[in-house]
């Protein structure tokens, strides 16, 4: 049996997950609770969209359920768990990503955002639009998606963000400027196709 | 390589010097002499000091529409994980 049962909301993930591993529910819902938010995020960034996200995140968990023995605490949980979800993500993304665009110089694509270009519309009130800006990611090569919402949306470090993806810190900013004024292109250049 | 037709020379940057160190500037990566150049330039070319202010303001609105998960989501999520975590307990 795990010893007495002590109060989880001050325990480490890696108690957490200790616990977890001998049995332990409430020390793995805790881990669960603390993280799940971040794990969602990380999920949407990966797939774009967020019903699979959410499948995602279930899988992440059921996982980190099955791997928790095995975590050795000298990462974050966090990462570790944007790890598992990054491994599941890139396993079920069998297609090739077929963007053209990803030919585009930083300058072709900062042209589209409306560089140079005498009275554009705000790119802030392209952005307020939630449906506009959903479109325009998902259409981000996930690579690039990836990074900007690490960025974004989670506050990782630089340092962090380039760890977890494998990249030097000056390869990480890089890919992250590119990213930005991407995004800034495909949100201005989303004119037609809508249903509404 | 295409190249919008108003780059310009200010302050001893071209508009694409300020298109490309943008993200540092934004992110306070530039040393002070750095910045200092760049602010002379944004002072005095309207496009890239829009350019450079719709980025931003494109960011800020990105990250006020982080993604948050619903309370139902949350707790079907428990539900199977608990479940899960039952059937692997350890036989004591
Ligand atoms: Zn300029």
């Amino acid at each position: 049996m795990p010893a007495a049962e002590e109060p989880v909301a001050a325990a480490t993930d890696f108690e957490l997950l200790q616990r977890t591993a001998s049995g332990d529910g409430l020390a793995f819902a805790e881990f669960v609770d603390r993280h799940q938010t971040a794990v969602f995020r990380h999920a949407v960034c990966l797939l774009g969209r967020r019903e699979d996200a959410e499948d995602l995140l279930q899988e992440t968990f059921l996982a980190a359920l099955k791997a928790a023995a095995g975590y050795r605490g000298d990462a974050s949980g966090r990462t570790w768990l944007f790890r598992i979800a990054r491994n599941a993500a890139l396993r079920r993304m069998e297609k090739p990503q077929p963007l053209p665009e990803t030919d585009l110089t930083l300058e072709a694509l900062a042209v589209r955002a409306g560089w140079g270009v005498a009275n554009p519309e705000s790119l802030a009130i392209l952005a307020d639009d939630r449906r506009r800006l959903g479109q325009a990611l998902a259409a981000l090569p996930r690579d690039e998606r990836e990074i900007l919402l690490l960025r974004e949306w989670e506050n990782l470090s630089g340092e962090e963000t380039a760890s977890l993806l494998g990249l030097s810190l000056a390869a990480m900013k890089s890919r992250l400027h590119r990213a930005r004024i991407h995004l800034a292109a495909l949100l201005r250049c989303d004119t037609g196709g809508r249903d509404e | 390589m295409i190249q919008f037709e108003g780059n310009q020379l200010v302050g001893g940057l071209w508009c694409s010097d300020i298109l490309a160190a943008l993200s540092q500037y934004i992110d306070g990566e530039l040393d002070a002499p750095a910045v200092a150049q760049v602010n002379v330039h944004l002072e005095r070319c309207v496009n890239c000091a829009r350019f450079g202010a719709d980025v931003s303001s494109m960011l800020a609105s990105l990250s006020r529409q982080r993604p948050e998960l619903s309370r139902e989501r949350k707790a079907r999520l428990m539900q199977v994980l608990s479940a899960e975590a039952e059937r692997n307990r350890p036989v004591t």
